[in-house]
């Protein structure tokens, strides 16, 4: 192997603009919560400022860890990675079935291992770009093939996705299966066989939500919030009313009132209101260039990278970040149905924020291995 | 691993061209929502987070022409919502449940209001301290109580139809309180506060607090002794076996237009208008009109001697009749006055005396009867400051012949209202100078005079000679003819009787009068002019028996009260069986004290009000007036008995409109200076002092809040 000769430095790029958007981030969570958090149960206006930054030290040691660990280990560790997160997911519906587990806004997502919370729906965002890099890596001299490429891909990509579902996480299940898509039909698979998942992706969409009605609701309010403004389309609403409020330059940082107590999830899911409100329409739109100059030197990073795992797991990765990005974005301004996506780097929470670290960490090791074209 | 690539660029590319796309569409929308949508948004989100409490500007009050305070305004408690704070406590029904059973109202509708599609509500307007209180004690989630001031007139029915009423949002509804609504209103300000969604104050959030700007003061024309005099003589009218269906008196003072009494039979009490139908609320001397019937012969006669067309020396027969164009006219007198002077004529009120002057004064010229008319008011309005003046009916002056000539010579054939009759018949008391009625002599806005009256000519109608002349051939109809009724013991008066047949449909309707006396005192210089108007009277009708008896007793305590000396030698005369009293002072005494004090003067107590302390009397201390003469105590209406001992409260912090309410509460006044919070008062917090005293409070406008004045939103409570 001659990958150490051609090693480089990693994208400085992607590092400036992840650092600008964990410090717009930290920033809009302390705007967002202090005021809230003064109040029971956390009685300090610094408890998310705090707790977001041991977030962020934590995800930046597994950022340069992931950095750090030579790509061959990924592509070794793909299989075993995948099989545990799929059992972990399992294990999550089993004991949400059982009742077990907490439900938060009628989905369980929350896994409690020794007092620390994490997500298992946000580690299958690593899990699945993880394998199906190999797996595509491994068959693509036969990656149009219908039963020996697209099929077992496919196979890989809808267990986990399903075991999302069933936890009741329709959202992460969106993301990740998007981001699948996107790596099939980035790794060979033909465009055909991909708008075939397309329309089974679609009759699956549609089935989760007949199956449960209170994702119906929220269909409705998407179309017309307002009608619905006291019940499913109150976060939508109060989330159209935060961002009205910014105009081009925003009422000033800190100075929002649509968190005091009126947008709901305003440090997590809705924090892209706060800014906007707060920050104004030029804030929201540096924010959105921000997203767009990482995913264009994200792809860059993929395009260039003569290996073919490593590119296919960094086009996964900066896919995964750029899909729940935009559905995050999506819902916050109405362009989507209100759904429980957080928005990368911004948003509080601390599995969310390790795990896209870690995928940061991932592209800047390939991006090492770039190819000068 | 190894190397070599499947991976396809241009699909990469792709996607990131997607992504860039869809990136943009977002921007897209938040162009749309911040720029389109954005203030519209805002605003829904302000109204959400904002809660605007309104701060009632005081009406000015009206004043007397003594200065005795017959409107004002006083604080009053409201129940308000925030729908969004009462809906976001979960606890709506519980709440509605209360509030209907606290204040006797429906269910339905308190929970229909308290949680409607708005930032704030009223739920019941100026409600009893008690009641308020109550409700405030049960810190309701999203309910408030606010101070409003509400309109009070402390002397009740007096005077109610020249200051008409206001209504609950202190809007001036009638009377000279709708006339007068820009000087009185004032503008009511807000407290603009923001609040989180579980209706916490934000301490550090911007707030605006528009102060309101209280109404001026008026002084109006009206003295509320004269107008009391007034209206005891009209409610002992009423009283009388013998009620008419209404009456209605107006004392003017010819030489400036002012308007010192104007009363009306059906005196209603403004501070519950609403109990009263709009019949009964209605000023009949200003807004109906009456055929005047011989009083009118005042302007006939004017219009003759001023024109030449008679002489005092000219004779008049009267047959007992007169016949105009096949129509026959009859005098009112059932034997016929035969040969007599333009001075007996005028005495005797003789119709056919009078119809020739009619037409004496149209063979002149055609048409100069009516010039005179419209040159003394008729037709037209007359501009005195109240409402819904009417301007009489003249006949079309192309249909007027011969016998609507002679009908209007006499009084009949013509519609004019009370107010112009003694605007008319005062310029003949003017020397001859038409001026426009006036109630309002002054406004103030604070010690800063805005207006202030001052005669308004109209026109010349008569020369004074002329009018002297008609004034002293007037005196006789007092001293010797139909007025004698009215005469007052050592008073030369110029007056004229008026007793008119009622129109009705098709004609005249047989036993309905409007019966009426129009006096001018003293007669040769007139200082005084009063119009008694008797309709539809009841037994006797004459306005000789009916009005004048009324224009003698009124102008008997008035000429007294003013202290018109009498002109007329009457030593030869017997004593009068009635003696002048001087009213006692009995304010701040007890009723039962006040009642004895009154009865032994030879006066009439009669107690308004639900007290037990006298708070205001009518007539003041010191009034001559004859005895018998009823006297009216009011009685403070308050919650603390007055002179009990209370505690003053602090009322650092608090604004004008809460400070007031918790004086109020105490029976304690609030002299406030200044706008804003309370920084300082005086008596200090703890001082013991007897109810009914007042505590002076500065205010001063918060200074622009930050972290560290949390105090200075108040929420209203």
């Amino acid at each position: 192997m001659s990958e150490k000769k051609k090693r480089r430095n990693p994208d400085w790029w992607i590092l400036i603009t992840v650092g600008l958007l964990l410090a717009v981030g930290i920033i809009m969570v302390f705007s967002s919560s202090q005021y809230f958090a003064k109040y029971e149960p956390y009685n300090d206006t610094y408890y998310f400022l705090k707790e977001q930054a041991g977030n962020i030290f934590v995800g930046l040691i597994a950022m340069v860890f992931a950095y750090k660990v030579n790509l061959r280990v990924y592509y070794r560790l793909a299989w075993p990675v995948y099989i545990g997160i799929c059992a972990l997911l399992l294990v999550m519906v089993v004991l949400s079935e059982l009742g077990l587990l907490e439900s938060a806004g009628g989905a369980s997502r929350w896994l409690v291992v020794a007092g620390f919370n994490f997500q298992p729906s946000e580690l299958a965002k690593i899990a699945l770009p993880l394998l199906l890099a190999r797996r595509l890596s491994d068959t693509r001299e036969y990656a149009e093939d219908f039963r020996y490429s697209f099929l077992p891909a496919l196979g890989l990509l809808i267990l986990p996705c399903v075991l999302i579902v069933a936890g009741r996480d329709l959202s992460s299940a969106v993301v990740v299966g998007a981001t699948g898509v996107i790596m099939l039909f980035c790794g060979g698979i033909l465009v055909r066989y991909l708008l075939m998942t397309f329309a089974m992706g679609a009759a699956g969409i549609a089935a989760a939500i007949a199956l449960f009605p209170f994702r119906m609701d929220r269909i409705y309010a998407w179309f017309d919030p307002w009608e619905y403004a006291q019940d499913e389309g109150f976060q939508a609403v109060q989330s159209l009313m935060a961002l009205g409020s910014g105009g081009l330059s925003g009422v000033g940082l800190g100075a929002g009132g649509s968190k005091w107590f009126y947008l709901p999830e305003r440090h997590t899911d809705f924090i892209f209101s706060v800014l906007g409100e707060e920050l104004g329409f030029l804030g929201g739109v540096f924010l959105i260039l921000l997203f767009a100059v990482l995913v264009w030197r994200g792809i860059l990073t993929a395009v260039r990278c003569k290996n073919t795992f490593a590119s296919l797991l960094a086009m996964g990765l900066i896919c995964s970040i750029a899909v729940q990005a935009l559905v995050n974005l999506g819902v916050v301004t109405g362009l989507l149905p209100v759904t429980g996506v957080t928005l990368p780097f911004i948003s509080y929470g601390g599995t969310s924020m390790v795990v896209t670290l870690t995928m940061v960490g991932v592209i800047l090791n390939v991006s090492r291995y770039r190819d000068r074209i | 691993m190894s190397g070599g690539r499947i991976v396809s660029r241009q699909k990469m590319a792709i996607v990131l061209i997607i992504v860039l796309l869809a990136f943009a569409v977002v921007v897209g929308k938040l162009f749309y929502i911040q720029f389109i949508q954005g203030s519209e948004l805002q605003q829904k989100a302000e109204e959400l987070r904002t809660r605007d409490l309104p701060v009632a500007a005081a009406r000015g009050t009206i004043y007397d022409a003594n200065g005795n305070k017959l409107a004002i305004s006083i604080t009053a408690d409201s129940i308000s919502a925030a729908p969004p704070e009462v809906i976001a406590s979960g606890q709506a029904e519980i709440t509605a449940e209360f509030l209907a059973e606290k204040l006797d109202c429906d269910y339905a509708d308190i929970y229909d209001s308290i949680t409607g599609n708005s930032s704030f509500a009223w739920v019941e307007r100026k409600v009893d301290f008690e009641l308020a209180e109550e409700i405030r004690a049960a810190e309701l989630p999203g309910i408030y109580i606010v101070g409003e001031t509400q309109r009070y007139y402390p002397r009740g029915t007096l005077a109610s139809f020249v200051l008409g009423c206001a209504g609950i949002d202190n809007q001036g509804l009638e009377g000279l309180e709708l006339t007068l609504e820009d000087w009185l209103a004032g503008e009511s300000g807000r407290i603009v506060s923001e609040y989180d969604a579980n209706g916490n104050p934000i301490p550090q959030a911007e707030y605006e607090y528009i102060a309101p700007t209280d109404g001026y003061d008026v002084y109006i024309t009206i003295d509320e002794n004269v107008q009391y005099f007034c209206e005891r003589e009209l409610s002992n009218l009423m009283e009388s076996d013998t009620p008419p269906k209404q009456a209605g008196i107006i004392i003017m003072r010819p030489d400036t237009g002012e308007i010192v009494a104007l009363a009306c039979s059906s005196g209603f009490d403004p501070n519950n208008y609403q109990d009263y139908t709009s019949a009964e609320r209605r000023n009949f001397l200003i807004n109906d009109s009456y055929e005047p019937g011989s009083t009118f012969k005042i302007i006939t006669a004017a219009t003759a001697l001023e024109e030449g067309v008679v002489s005092e020396a000219d004779t008049f027969y009267d047959p007992g009749y007169v016949t105009v164009s096949g129509s026959t006219i009859h005098c009112w007198a059932s034997v016929p006055h035969g040969s007599q002077s333009l001075a007996e004529a005028i005495k005797n009120s003789c119709n056919p005396a009078f119809v020739s002057i009619g037409h004496s004064i149209e063979n002149k010229a055609d048409g100069l009867f009516y010039k005179y008319i419209q040159a003394f008011g008729y037709g037209a309005q007359t501009g005195v400051d109240l409402p819904g003046e009417a301007e009489g009916i003249l006949q079309a002056e192309e249909n007027v012949n011969a016998v609507e000539i002679a009908t209007i010579a006499i009084g009949q054939g013509i519609a004019v209202t009370p107010m112009q009759m003694i605007t008319a018949a005062s310029a003949v008391a003017n020397d001859g100078v038409l001026l426009r009625p006036q109630l309002v002599s002054e406004v103030r806005d604070g010690s800063k005079v805005i207006y202030q009256s001052s005669p308004e000519v109209v026109r010349r109608v008569i020369s004074a000679e002329t009018a002297q002349q008609l004034r002293r051939l007037l005196t006789a109809v007092v001293s010797d003819g139909s007025g004698a009724n009215a005469a007052i013991e050592g008073y030369s008066i110029a007056g004229k009787t008026g007793t008119a047949q009622k129109a009705g449909d098709g004609g005249y309707v047989a036993g309905k009068y409007v019966a009426s006396f129009i006096g001018m005192v003293p007669a040769e210089d007139p200082e005084l002019v009063c119009l008694v108007v008797v309709d539809e009277p009841s037994g006797v009708f004459y306005g000789s028996q009916v009005a004048a008896p009324i224009f003698k007793a009124v102008m008997t305590d008035t000429l007294r009260y003013f202290g018109i000396t009498p002109s007329v030698d009457s030593s030869d005369t017997v004593t009068e069986p009635l003696e002048y009293v001087t009213v006692p002072d009995v304010i701040n005494l007890d009723i039962d004290t006040a009642s004895i004090i009154l009865r032994e003067s030879g006066l009439n107590p009669s107690i308004r009000g639900n007290g037990v302390i006298v708070e205001d009397q009518t007539p003041v201390a010191g009034t001559s007036v004859l005895s018998g003469t009823t006297v009216a105590v009011d009685t403070a209406d308050i919650s603390v008995p007055a002179g009990s001992l209370v505690t003053v409260p602090d009322l650092r912090g608090m604004r004008i409109a809460e400070a007031a309410s918790t004086l109020s509460a105490l029976g304690v006044k609030l002299i406030a200076e200044g706008s804003g919070v309370a920084v300082s008062q005086s008596p200090q917090p703890g001082t013991t002092v007897t109810s009914g005293s007042s505590v002076t409070v500065v205010f001063s406008e918060p200074a622009v809040p930050d972290a560290e004045n949390d105090g200075g939103v108040t929420d209203g409570e």
